[in-house]
């Protein structure tokens, strides 16, 4: 009997394994599958108070799936969106339903092929940098072929072309690129690899093809710009320098509302050196940025069909209100400075108490660039000049100070403290005649979460923005409860108290409530959202304030 | 290995030679506007500005749409549609100017042009519904000479009467077919006005609000809806003939006579792209 049972258990171990082992022979052979689904839907309400237009579908919905299939070097990929209508506050090109993307890409380390859409990027991206950014509906991928290559150790070569996305089609221009970069130490390792210094050698050059059948001007077909940079890293240091150079390549966009197209040729130069140790960090970035709009059709505006991504050299708050006026490049002329502290107050120390206690102190400004227009005796170009550390108008500032401290295993707390200038007329409207004043702002911002439970917690955020300018002060309250790691719900207002017309002091509700399990997240939430306007280059477009009842689905396996 | 160096050799050489130095951006000749010879009918082409009061970007525009009429004459017809918030009149202060119209505003949602941002425009309405309809103000030269010196497949005949003692105009619209078309069609008959004066955001100038700035050739409303009437049902034959009536439409008090047009455009109803236009003054 024991022995049968034994035996018994032996024959069901012996198919278990067997199946175990088909499956995994059978997941090897068909390879794997993976993707993500995401819906984001709100039904809208008018608001004639907060200026919420009524919105003619009354529900509008955004959409996207992918999947992607990979086995061994082979990889495919497709990508569905859908919108039905687009929503507010996006471009309404968005409109309808289709693939918009896919890609087959073979990749041994000789040889990397790609063909269909496919992202890139060169370098920090200030000659090109093809990428996705879902939430705002940014999309510049190119629908073409791209080759990388390792032919030998230490260099990597790439080179591409294709079309850009645009919304549903592609643009009118053709972009062709090619990128080398060179790993010094692993190039020459016998004589270098034990040393301690690392250097990095790039190089890139992109040119774009737009045929030329303007009537009244003569437009360059053919606009090439190059690039080379320098990495150099030693422990805990790190140093990156990126210049970069376009020929003329004028634009609807690039001059000014007087003199559009501009002839001038553009240059950029980005620095970026960071040293870390042990609980202290420092970071300091430099940028100048003059005439780098550089995109594959000269006629496409706001964020359509750039080729190239000039780095902030600002900091993105997560908070709310330091983040209520963002700062944007200006890719027509910039300097800009960031000084970032990253420090550890010890464990048990007085200040740092049991746990430590951490500091960030963080400067960052720009500025425009003094441009002279000049007399053009070779034909009528606009052309301007501008001299190097010949720094024009403030455009932005931020300098904040964040601290964060746990106080023990129930209570921890954020602080943080921003002063901030931001020129409205330049950063929204592109122009110093907007007529709008500078705004000039004080940001407090604390931040409680109370952990009752290992896995539950109630966290309570106040924000306050102060400014004699624009709209007036605001404050902002949130309450966060999280009963368990599966569930959030939380209650916004957003005060606009100090707001100079007294039929505007408005608060903006939001009440919102999520569920997350594995990869699975459903969030809805109800409530008024602010207007807004978000120019780029000389186009303004106006995102309705709106109201309503939002529902938000992501899934991925 | 050797290969693939030459290969992005070569690569990188032919992207380094395709670089165009531009000295003098003047083109040599210019396009005109005059049309082939003889008593062949053009398709005149149809450049609709969607601008508004407070869009401080949008002279450059308008600029842009004269330079093109100076260069194509009567074989462009420009309007100008108010349309969206920058068109948007304020309760108080300067920009307190209407100049929006039922129409317009349709348009102006119906093809997404004001939340694609201001100023932008469409050209024959051309492209629909690709997201490239919407043409940004510095192509519109080149759009426009594309579609120069075209064959009509359709004559226009706007023949307006109005009554200056009680404002009254009726206008008959005769749509000639030249070619056979298998294509339903619309009328669309519109009223203009050009010359207005009330200010306008500059941003060229500073300060820039522009008080006594003329508005040209703008959209004032629709004579028969916002998309007009049916005009045929396909197919059509060459020489058919069809006039659409309009009757009794009183003119508003403070629309100046002596400015005002009709328009007329005839559109392909499931593209929308335009296949003639034509304008007349009404007196």
């Amino acid at each position: 009997m024991l022995i049968q049972n034994i035996k018994k258990t032996y024959v069901c171990l012996f198919i278990i394994s067997c199946i175990g082992l088909s499956k995994a022979q059978i997941k090897d052979e068909l390879g794997s599958i993976h993707g993500n689904f995401q819906v984001d839907a709100q039904y809208y309400q008018p608001d004639s108070l907060i200026g919420a237009p009524p919105v003619p579908e009354k529900m509008l919905s955004n959409a996207f799936g992918q999947l992607y299939y990979s086995k061994g070097k082979f990889s495919t990929g497709v990508r569905y969106e859908a919108y039905n209508n687009v929503m507010q506050g996006f471009d309404k090109r968005y409109k309808g339903q289709g693939i918009t993307n896919r890609f087959a890409r073979y990749s041994t380390k000789l040889l990397d092929v790609t063909v269909g859409n496919f992202y890139e990027q060169f370098g920090s991206g200030l000659i090109l940098r093809a990428y996705e950014e879902r939430g705002l509906l940014y999309d510049n991928s190119i629908d073409g072929i791209r080759i990388i290559s390792n032919p030998y150790k230490g260099i990597t070569l790439k080179g591409l072309t294709g079309k850009q996305r645009s919304f549903f089609s592609l643009g009118a221009g053709i972009v062709r690129g090619a990128d080398g970069e060179i790993n010094i130490n692993e190039l020459l390792d016998s004589a270098l690899a034990n040393k301690k210094t690392k250097i990095i050698l790039g190089g890139s050059f992109v040119s774009k093809y737009q045929a030329d059948q303007d009537p009244t001007l003569v437009l360059p077909e053919n606009v090439g710009a190059s690039s080379g940079r320098l990495n150099i890293i030693r422990g805990g240091f790190n140093f990156f320098g990126e210049y970069t150079y376009k020929i003329n390549d004028p634009y609807a966009t690039n001059g000014t509302a007087k003199f559009e197209n501009s002839y001038r040729p553009g240059e950029a130069l980005f620095l970026s050196t960071s040293y870390a140790t042990d609980g202290f960090s420092v970071l300091l970035q430099a940028k100048r940025i003059d005439n780098m709009n550089f995109r594959s059709d000269r006629d496409a505006t706001l964020q359509n069909l750039m080729i190239n991504f000039l780095p902030a050299t600002t900091k993105q708050h997560t908070y709310l209100m330091p983040a209520f006026n963002p700062y944007a490049t200006q890719p027509n002329g910039e300097v800009g400075l960031m000084g970032e502290i990253q420090y550890k107050v010890k464990k048990n120390t007085w200040l740092g108490g049991k746990y430590g206690m951490d500091i960030t102190v963080n400067l960052s400004t720009s500025n425009g660039l003094k441009q002279r227009e000049l007399n053009d005796t070779a034909g009528a170009r606009y052309l301007v000049s501008s001299e190097w550390g010949d720094v024009g108008t403030p455009y932005y500032h931020d300098g904040f100070i964040e601290i964060s401290r746990k106080f023990n295993k129930k209570w921890k707390a954020n602080v943080l403290y921003s002063n901030q200038f931001y020129n409205k007329n330049i950063v929204q409207f592109g122009s110093e005649s907007a007529g709008f004043e500078n705004i000039k702002s004080n940001i407090v911002v604390l931040d409680i979460t109370y952990k009752y439970k290992s896995s539950s917690a109630i966290r309570l955020e106040t924000q306050g923005f102060f400014t004699k300018q624009d709209k007036g002060d605001w404050a902002v309250a949130m309450l966060e409860w999280t009963p368990n790691s599966h569930v959030f719900v939380a209650l916004l207002d957003q005060y606009n108290y100090g707001n100079p017309n007294s039929d505007l002091q408005l608060h903006y509700f939001l009440v919102s409530a999520g569920y997350n399990k594995d990869a699975h997240r459903i969030a809805l939430s109800y409530g008024k959202q602010r207007a807004g306007i978000f120019c780029v280059g000389g186009v303004c477009r106006n995102v309705p304030a709106s109201n309503g009842l939002s529902l938000s689905i992501t899934t991925s396996f | 290995m050797k290969n693939l160096f030459n290969l992005f050799a070569t690569l990188i050489s032919i992207t380094l030679v395709s670089c165009d130095y531009v000295k003098n951006p003047k083109q040599a000749t210019t396009s005109s506007g005059n049309g082939p010879a003889g008593n062949i009918t053009v398709r005149k082409v149809l450049l609709e500005d969607y601008t508004g009061q407070t869009c401080g970007n949008c002279p450059a525009a308008a600029t842009k749409a004269d330079e093109v009429q100076t260069l194509f004459g009567n074989n462009v017809i420009v309007l100008a549609v108010h349309a969206g918030f920058f068109a948007e009149p304020s309760a108080t202060g300067t920009y307190t100017t209407d100049y929006t119209t039922t129409a317009g505003d349709a348009w102006d949602t119906f093809f997404g042009i004001s939340a694609a941002g201001n100023p932008n425009g469409m050209i024959n309405r051309k492209d629909y519904p690709s997201s490239t309809h919407i043409k940004n103000h510095n192509s519109w030269p080149t759009e426009v000479s594309a579609l120069m010196n075209q064959p009509a497949d359709a004559k226009l005949t706007i023949s307006p009467n109005y009554n200056s003692s009680n404002r009254t105009l009726n206008v008959d619209v005769k749509t000639k077919f030249l070619n056979p078309l298998s294509n339903n069609h619309k009328l669309s008959v519109v009223l203009v006005e050009d010359s207005l004066v009330s200010p306008q955001k500059d941003y060229s100038q500073n300060p820039s609000t522009i008080y006594n700035f003329v508005f040209k050739h703008v959209l004032r409303g629709s004579l028969n809806g916002d998309f007009g009437d049916v005009l045929n049902s396909a197919p059509v034959f060459a020489n058919d003939s069809i006039t659409k009536s309009i009757s009794n439409y009183s003119v508003p008090a403070n629309y100046k006579d002596n400015k005002l047009y009709v328009l007329a455009f005839i559109y392909n109803s499931s593209t929308y792209e335009i296949i003639q236009t034509e304008q007349v003054k009404i007196k």
